[in-house]
């Protein structure tokens, strides 16, 4: 398959995919199995520390997030693959790389301290030092953001690697979206007291693996799947190349435009303290 | 899962790596994995273990006293534990490829070995001591040829 370049390396699946990613941005390819690998001491540590915030394990929170952030680094490593390989060494290239790695290391870091003295990160307002960690992840998670956006910007303007415009397309709307998306749901639950919008405030019995309330809304409904556009609407750029054959520009749209109305609907869901499962 | 479970499986990692590194053949790729992947997991329970009972623990690190109220903690304990189990696994990980790389015979790598997992820095000295007289004796050879 031309656009996923898969040829190039020949082998078992996920080890093909993983020579593919190293091939496309190494230092990103890396950072996404070390947070990946981040994931199984907080798994280890779910089994062994009784301790809850919010009705579940305390390690919860940090293993989803070095998930999350695997994902987040995979897909930006994945991406550089479809700018020149001078790309990552240019000056916004470096910005996308640098920042995304020191932003996120910080993110995780300070997840972990807290879950470790069994307090909350966010909305931690508890004395000077977790309120200004607080403020400092809030400026690295919007950093976090503004890599994927620059890295859009970067795909949106390069001409140089041949693939079919829908796809790239598709890339460049993942960016935006994510990043506007993001930007405005995670922003207002920031400014809220707390994820939950009525409904029973505890992350017990919630959606399995997610933890979303399903006795009322949750605002980080909205901003999980603002923040995985990055990745869906790619995803759906490949299936759109895949059915369709040729390239469709009008498709990705109509996709970024229903997605982006999926997402607006989620807020609204979680801000009138409706669940999204219910 | 109780902590003596834990500090079962920890030993049992920490066993497979040991064997491996006593009886597995020269030359191959597959034992230095098995033994890396061994201390990895055991260092990511270290992590585990950190961070689940660190924070609650009393005591600390300046005076014998208050180490000893540190160890008090039993997932504290077991933490210095796992963290024996890592490091003197890789003085023997590094002791193997050492003989390897000197060209050392098995028979007496394997006390040396021995001696690491059961009283570790009394094994590495020993190692010290046997790998200064090969490598002079190497040095001596090549300087001479015969």
């Amino acid at each position: 398959m031309a656009v996923l370049d898969l040829h190039r390396s020949p082998g078992i699946f996920p080890f093909a995919l993983r020579e593919e990613l190293h091939r496309r941005q190494p230092v990103l390819a890396a950072a996404a199995e070390v947070f990946l690998l981040v994931a199984l001491p907080c798994v280890m540590a779910m089994v062994l520390d009784p301790r809850e915030l919010n009705g579940v394990s305390v390690w919860l929170k940090p293993a989803k997030f070095a998930v999350s952030f695997f994902l987040y680094y995979a897909t930006l490593a994945w991406a550089f693959g479809y700018l020149p390989a001078s790309a990552a060494a240019s000056r916004s290239g470096r910005l996308v790389v640098n920042v995304a790695l020191v932003a996120g290391s910080y993110e995780l870091l300070w997840i972990i301290a807290a879950s470790s003295l069994g307090v909350p990160s966010h909305f931690n307002r508890s004395g000077v030092a977790w309120t200004v960690a607080y403020a400092v992840a809030g400026v690295g998670a919007m950093s976090l953001m503004i890599a994927v956006l620059v890295q859009g910007v970067m795909l949106a303007r390069d001409r140089s690697h041949a693939m079919p415009e829908a796809f790239r397309l598709s890339w460049v709307l993942g960016a935006c979206l994510a990043f506007v998306g993001t930007v405005i749901s995670a922003g207002f639950l920031s400014q809220h007291a707390g994820h939950w919008v009525g409904g029973i405030a505890s992350d017990a019995g919630g959606v399995p693996l997610f933890h979303w309330s399903r006795t009322g809304g949750d605002l980080r409904v909205p901003h999980f799947w603002a923040l995985h556009a990055q990745q869906i609407l790619p995803l759906a750029g490949v299936f759109i190349l895949q059915v369709r054959g040729a390239p469709h520009r009008s498709l990705v749209i109509a996709a970024a435009v229903v997605y982006a109305g999926f997402v607006a609907f989620t807020f609204v869901q979680a801000l009138q303290g409706r669940a999204f499962l219910g | 899962m109780s902590l003596e479970q834990v500090f079962s499986i920890a030993g049992g990692v920490a066993m497979i790596g040991w064997l491996v590194l006593l009886l597995a053949p020269a030359g191959s790729a597959w034992p230095g994995r098995v033994v890396y992947s061994a201390a990895v997991a055991l260092a990511m329970l270290y992590a585990a273990l950190i961070g689940a009972y660190f924070s609650r623990s009393q005591g600390g690190f300046g005076s014998l006293a208050d180490v000893a109220v540190l160890f008090a903690t039993p997932g504290v304990l077991l933490a210095g534990w796992v963290h024996y189990l890592v490091f003197d696994l890789l003085v023997g990980s590094w002791e193997r490829s050492e003989a390897d790389r000197l060209a050392l015979s098995r028979f007496v790598l394997a006390p040396c070995l021995l001696l690491t997992f059961l009283l570790g820095p009394l094994g590495w000295l020993l190692f010290l001591a046997v790998r200064h007289v090969r490598m002079r004796a190497q040095l001596v050879r090549g300087s001479s040829p015969a």
